[in-house]
């Protein structure tokens, strides 16, 4: 300690009052301090479990696996050939001609049936896709609708909507505008309970492979569980 | 006073040990009481709230163990002198609590011995608080900047060293008349 701050100190103490004098000219808050301290019950401060970090990470971790899965999955099956039932007419872009074309399920499927038959393999879970369909409105969107089941978690529907046509505008078409959105690189993602036992979970994504919107719905408890089936198709 | 010491005396102080009250009076009324006059610049202001720091440390025994006290008390004088300002003297004009700096504080004080409270009238404010939060309460260059908001490290250190310097100054001044 250097000599000024010991002379400071000393000096600082030297110049108050004298213990004395001061405790006889508080000595009645002093007392009705001490009364009333020893009247309140100590309190116990108990440690509260913080349920919102752990719910935050759940969330930050789904919409992850959800983004990559989207970036990794789309651009494959955006490449698969669709039947040659075009409109013979051309539409003024992003519009659509309201033709609805049914795509082959062998068609879209072949691309995405290698990913997920490992799953069976080399997971300890079963994840299965019961059910997925395509279709495409000519100059608008290709919409695949889907069931995937996880053992022992849950059923996640899944709905995606790939863009036709790269003008097509997918703002405010999905009921998302109550909600506010969460920028993720170039996703917009919307992650909200839609009832008390709906969850939902919304990403439009608008970058150079053009433009997707996915909803995974599942019931309350079980959005967690998809994660792990997302993840391995992310990994392919 | 260890840490130790400081939470059994607050128990004591509860229970009315006098001895409890004296230790901890003078271990600390001090630096809370200039601590507080460096902000108000009143020194009845500041005994004020000295007076009832220390007095509050009879509730901080219900609290849980204080860990840190010469922390504790610097957090609880600088709270309590926020809301004696924003009490009383956010009610007074500009004029009012204007501080009356003296001319020249040693001469005034060559009867007496001169007074470390004079001593930092000599000094800015920013000078003055970076001074006593240092010497008085250790509290370390890094936490100062980051109190003050928008002072480097080395501002702080600066700053800190002209406060020596003057006061060495002057208490060197003192001391030969």
């Amino acid at each position: 300690m250097s000599r000024l701050k010991k002379q400071f100190r000393a000096a600082a103490k030297r110049e108050v009052k004298d213990f004395d004098s001061w405790y006889e000219e508080n000595k009645t808050a002093i007392v009705n301090k001490q009364i009333y301290a020893s009247q309140t019950t100590p309190v116990v401060k108990k440690k509260r479990f913080r349920l919102a970090p752990l719910l935050s990470a759940c969330a930050t971790v789904a919409v992850i696996c959800c983004i990559v899965f989207a970036l990794d999955v789309f651009p494959t099956v955006r490449k698969i050939p669709v039947n040659d039932n075009k409109a013979t007419t051309k539409n003024p872009p992003g519009e659509s001609s309201g033709q609805e074309v049914v795509i082959k399920e062998a068609d879209f499927t072949a691309d995405i049936k290698e990913i997920y038959d490992n799953l069976v393999d080399e997971m300890n879970f079963k994840a299965v896709i019961d059910d997925l369909t395509a279709v495409k409105t000519d100059g608008v969107l290709t919409n695949f609708k889907g069931q995937v089941s996880v053992n022992n978690v849950g059923s996640y529907s899944i709905d995606i909507k790939v863009d036709a046509d790269e003008s097509y505008n997918f703002d405010g078409k999905f009921g998302t505008e109550a909600v506010q959105p969460v920028k993720i690189d170039s996703f917009n993602v919307w992650y909200k309970n839609e009832t008390v036992e709906d969850y939902m979970l919304k990403l439009y994504n608008s970058d150079t492979h053009g433009t997707c919107f996915m909803t995974v719905r599942c019931g309350a408890g079980t959005q967690n569980g998809i994660d792990p089936f997302l993840e391995k198709l992310c990994r392919g | 006073m260890t840490t130790e010491e400081f939470n059994e005396n607050l128990k004591k102080i509860v229970k009315g040990d006098k001895d409890a009250w004296r230790a901890l009076y003078e271990e600390y009324y001090a630096y809370v009481y200039f601590t507080a006059y460096t902000r108000l610049k009143n020194r009845q202001d500041a005994e004020d709230i000295a007076t009832d720091v220390i007095i509050s440390l009879c509730s901080a025994s219900n609290d849980e163990t204080v860990r840190n006290p010469k922390s504790y008390l610097f957090v609880l004088t600088v709270n309590k002198v926020k809301n004696f300002y924003e009490k009383y003297y956010s009610r007074r004009s500009a004029q009012e609590i204007e501080y009356v700096r003296l001319t020249d504080p040693v001469a005034q004080n060559e009867q007496s011995a001169i007074e470390i409270g004079d001593l930092l009238e000599y000094l800015p404010q920013d000078e003055r608080e970076i001074f006593v939060n240092h010497v008085l309460w250790d509290i370390p260059f890094t936490e100062i900047a980051r109190q003050e908001g928008g002072l480097s490290l080395s501002s702080v250190k600066r700053k800190y060293k002209h406060a020596c310097a003057v006061l060495r100054k002057l208490l060197k001044d003192a001391n030969n008349k």
